[in-house]
């Protein structure tokens, strides 16, 4: 049962009328907060600016919306609420009490039209994504005339993307369940959650939950060790974007912070992330110490692909050639069985400042692999 | 009239003569010669003296295209583009056929996903040149692209008229210049008639058929219940423009009233917008609608003006009041008139079922959309069926492309091998286009190998698609195994950095997503590199690479622009483009800088360098036209 705040609305339809902005601006007996918003939907044929009101409870906001926005006066509008987590992920919508959705030619919405709606709703990468209002209105008729001469066809949405006889109702609920509000929540919520909620997102299963932890703590520019010590701690993640903004909080640290963790990220078999930090290293060169690239040199044995040695050899090229280097390591690729490593090796080390012994190992490589040269 | 060197009379002659529906017989009609100026009383002033004209050339080629429509443009181009040494005529002074500033016939195409090739670089180049969409520029963009291209002569105003046959191959077009008064006789292997009605073909005794087929010949569920003599109509367009302040129309004396409320009877007539022409004013043929064209074209400047005049006049379209018509079409455009005949006839159950051809050369989309015939002429049937439309693409073969009994003669475009239910969809204008490059690809094959396009078919289509594929044109369920592409046969391929896709699928043959199916590799960010690497050194001489230029965006330029807003088009190169590259070869351990793309505006690019050995090619993506970063569809070496 959905039990509306009576007393906050009408407190917030006189703060409306007195033209209040985007604020937390009131706080019930139930630590409930309420904003009052604007927001563009792309449904709104007038192009303009609806204020909206999103209710904040412990755990989650949630706002009452229309159901669509009607273009021809001939739609019945509904009232809906829809729930999002606290770092913006829609989570579901309800609907009034003895109130039901309709669909064309007045049909109600079934069990089965709900469950698609819902996930219509969840799937951030719907086509309604990418149409516009008008698309959608043209895809509704019939028969709309299309020519050679003339012009365009209608877009074909695939049945089993909407709700049938529901477009535009799936259109509007999709833009408010994933529009520009899913951001407005998250800034919300990180200008006030705490470091300690945030710490618990880090460990959290949901990947999306960890990148909005981190990226609160860039934005805060946090490096305090235990958020650092819990960063370094996410390890062996598949989710390449976690990794890379993972690798984007380290490159905003201060240069002392920097060049103590951006080694720790290393890892042993794990050449995604090995790739990462070259990279990053490459890019932030002014960063690297004489000591943290002796280090980093050590680390030549651990590389496993033809990527991270050459991101390795790459970067050692480009280093002042005033850091010194042992090429011991290096020259220990020759004998890699593949040859395109144990090649750039080669190439790397030859016309460089060697020894004797060296100077044989590479004319040795010369011979054995000339025809890969 | 068909001149032949080695005339075969009898009784197959007589045959062949009966089935032809032609007006006379082969050689009843007058030879009009006027070429001979021995009458010229010519005194030349400058010299004092008396001179005859010379009015006779003789040419030789590899590859004549008759019809520099976008499918002709498409076949000189790409023929010339693959060493054949090509001649494109065109019997108009402009470029561009129904698409010119003629006939303004927007270049669309299948909804579903756009074409790629030599249609969509034309298109690209016009947002170059061209930003206001003005049609009269439109026609020069077409000129440039063809005027520019090494291997291809263009010769404007001039029509074929005549063949000159040897067995079943044609020898020679006999060709007027209608400027320089000058007979032509151009020699060539190779023909592609792109002309739309196709004379040349029809001349060679190519077979073809006019009318609706019915439905029982080939099981087609929106033919008529029984065969007929109706093609599809012709049409003239309009552009409007607004004069701010009241602006009177008088209708001609021409003018046919306009039945407006029989018209709009059928929903598809509509007054929607007063900014371009109305389709539905179209009127067709019943019998033969090249012998009616001056008559059909008066019929529509009448029954356009009668429109024009109902708008205007009639008090019901008050918007209208300072509205006037500022270009209105003297050509009509065609949709339909002859079919020449192939080793195949496409059908309406090919475009429905997605059959799938082991000789597909490209794609179409449109949807069935047959006109009624007669046109505005029968107000009692809807202006156009449209009958139903093929969710994905559809296959166009190579065997609708080319003759059955005409060896070395090729079409595409309207005039291809398909019954009047497939031509409704097929006639799209980047449809014809794929068509016209096919043909003058397979042209080029054709010459090399010494053969004719039905051996081609039989023997070598492979050679035919891979090329293709190779310059950008897209062939659904045909990814691209080019053996000699030595890409697929690096050792191994990196990316700098990966945002979307994978670098190993830019070797997978398949040049553009297919849904959620993805096929490309996207940076995240730009000075974005790719290095390929092989165990064992290889010489290379050529780096092809496939851009993005996001096909399930539409590119073309209307004549109402409110519909580029409506497409959500961007009005210029796409931003997705690479516009900056640099490809590196690794040699002795250096790399060494081997080509330089600047200002690319293909989707298609290809850079030549002399061949070097290397183990090692390395592309650096310095620049889009816009978005923040490099998205290929393809990579490719050859040596």
């Amino acid at each position: 049962m959905i039990q509306y705040r009576k007393i906050l609305f009408s407190l917030c339809l006189l703060l409306w009328s007195l033209g209040s902005a985007t604020a937390d601006i009131f706080v019930s007996q139930d630590s409930e907060k309420v904003y009052s918003l604007t927001y563009s939907h792309p449904g709104n044929k007038n192009n303009e600016c609806d204020t909206v009101v999103l209710y904040q409870n412990k755990n989650e906001f949630y706002m009452d919306v229309p159901s669509v926005y009607c273009w021809d006066n001939v739609c019945k509008i509904d009232t809906l609420r829809l729930y999002w987590s606290r770092i913006g992920l829609f989570q579901r919508l309800e609907i009034k009490p003895n109130s039901q959705l309709e669909k064309a030619n007045h049909e109600f919405f079934t069990k089965s039209d709900y469950l698609k709606l819902d996930e219509i709703l969840r799937n951030k990468n719907s086509i309604f994504k990418s149409l516009n209002a008008d698309e959608i209105l043209t895809s509704t008729q019939e028969n709309r005339d299309v020519d050679a001469f003339s012009g365009a066809t209608r877009i074909e949405i695939d049945q089993n993307e909407t709700v049938k006889g529901a477009t535009l109702t799936c259109y509007t609920l999709w833009h408010w369940a994933n529009g520009s509000i899913c951001k407005k929540i998250q800034k919300i919520s990180g200008e006030h959650i705490s470091r300690k909620d945030l710490i618990k997102y880090l460990k959290d299963e949901d990947n999306r939950y960890r990148i909005f932890a981190i990226s609160q703590f860039i934005i805060r520019k946090d490096y305090s060790s235990s958020v650092i010590k819990s960063i370094l701690q996410l390890q062996s993640i598949e989710s390449i974007d976690l990794l890379k903004l993972r690798m984007n909080y380290f490159e905003n640290a201060p240069k002392s912070v920097y060049q103590s963790v951006i080694l720790k990220t290393l890892e042993r078999n794990n050449s995604i992330q090995n790739v990462l930090s070259l990279k990053s290293l490459l890019k932030n060169k002014n960063k690297i110490s004489p000591n943290l690239f002796k280090d980093l040199c050590l680390y030549t044995p651990e590389f496993k692909s033809y990527h991270e040695i050459d991101l390795l050899l790459t970067l050692i090229e480009n280093m002042d050639n005033k850091m010194k280097i042992d090429l011991a390591p290096i020259f220990v690729l020759l004998k890699k069985s593949n040859i395109i490593i144990s090649r750039r090796a080669y190439w790397f080390l030859k016309g460089k400042n060697i020894n004797k012994s060296q100077q044989e190992m590479i004319k040795a490589f010369e011979e054995a692999k000339s025809e890969y040269l | 009239m068909k001149r032949r060197d080695f005339f075969k009379k009898g009784a197959q002659g007589a045959i062949v003569a009966s089935l032809l529906p032609v007006v006379g017989t082969a050689s009843a009609a007058p030879i009009i010669d006027n070429t001979d100026r021995s009458k010229d009383n010519w005194l030349q002033v400058a010299s004092g003296k008396k001179g005859i004209p010379v009015r006779k050339q003789t040419l030789y080629t590899d590859v004549l295209v008759i019809g520099a429509g976008m499918a002709g443009i498409s076949a000189a181009v790409s023929a010339a583009r693959n060493g054949a040494k090509t001649i494109l005529i065109q019997d108009r002074p402009v470029l561009g056929g129904n698409a010119s500033s003629e006939m303004r016939v927007t270049v669309n195409g299948a909804p579903q996903e756009r074409e790629t090739g030599i249609v969509e670089e034309i298109l690209i180049e016009n947002w170059v040149h061209n930003k206001q969409e003005s049609y009269p520029v439109w026609d020069h963009v077409l000129y440039d692209f063809v005027v520019r291209e090494p291997n291809l002569e263009l010769m404007l105003n001039t029509q074929a008229v005549d063949v000159e046959m040897n067995g079943d191959k044609i020898k020679s077009a006999i060709c007027w210049g209608l400027t320089n008064e000058t007979e032509f006789t151009i020699n060539a292997k190779q023909f592609i008639d792109c002309s739309g009605d196709g004379l040349l073909a029809a001349l060679a005794g190519a077979e073809y058929r006019t009318g609706r087929e019915g439905k029982e010949e080939f099981n087609e569920s929106y033919a008529p219940d029984q065969p007929d003599g109706w093609t599809m109509g012709d049409c003239i367009m309009m552009i409007t423009k607004d004069m701010g302040r009241p602006m009177p129309f008088k209708a001609p004396s021409y003018a046919i009233p306009f039945d407006h409320e029989t018209a709009f009877k059928d929903k598809h007539r509509r007054i929607k917008h007063l900014k371009e022409g109305f389709w539905w004013i179209e009127v067709g043929s019943e019998y033969d609608t090249i012998a009616d064209r001056e008559g059909n074209r008066h019929k529509l400047m009448s029954y356009f003006y009668g429109v024009w005049d109902y708008i205007k006049n009639s008090g019901d379209y008050p918007e209208s009041e300072n509205i006037v018509i500022d270009w209105v079409g003297s050509i009509p455009g065609r949709r339909e008139s002859r079919r020449f005949m192939g080793d195949y006839i496409l059908t309406q159950n090919d475009i429905l079922g997605n059959t799938h051809f082991e000789d597909a050369i490209g794609f179409g989309g449109w949807s069935l959309d047959e006109h009624n015939p007669g046109g505005i002429e029968n107000l009692e049937e809807p202006a156009s069926y449209f009958h139903k439309r093929s969710k994905k693409i559809y296959e166009v073969p190579y065997g609708i492309l080319y003759s059955k009994n005409i060896s070395n003669l090729s079409f595409a475009g309207r005039n291809a091998s398909l019954t009047h239910i497939a031509l409704s969809s097929t006639r799209i204008i980047a449809t014809c286009s794929l068509m016209g490059q096919a043909v003058g690809t397979a042209a080029a094959i054709c010459l090399q190998k010494q053969i004719n396009p039905r051996e081609l078919r039989n023997k070598h289509i492979k050679v035919l698609q891979e090329q293709l594929l190779r310059d950008d044109v897209f062939i659904p369920n045909r990814p691209a195994a080019d053996k000699n592409d030595l890409a697929r046969k690096a050792d191994l391929i990196i990316a700098s950095s990966t945002l979307s896709g994978d670098v190993n699928l830019l070797i997978d043959g398949i040049s553009r997503d297919r849904g959620e199916e993805v096929h490309h590799w996207e940076s995240d960010g730009m000075n974005a590199e790719l290095q390929l690497e092989w165990k064992k050194p290889v010489k290379i001489s050529k780096v092809e690479l496939k851009g993005d230029t996001n096909v399930l965006r539409r590119m073309m330029m209307h004549k109402n622009p409110d519909k580029n807003i409506k497409n959500k088009q961007i009005l210029d190169v796409p931003p997705e483009l690479i516009k900056t590259a640099r490809i590196e070869a690794r040699v002795k351990g250096e790399w060494l800088e081997m080509a330089k793309i600047e200002d690319n505006i293909t989707r298609s690019i290809k850079a030549s360098f002399d061949q070097v050995k290397t183990s090692a090619i390395r592309v650096i993506l310095k620049e889009t036209w816009g978005y923040e970063n490099a998205k290929l569809f393809e990579l490719r070496c050859y040596s």
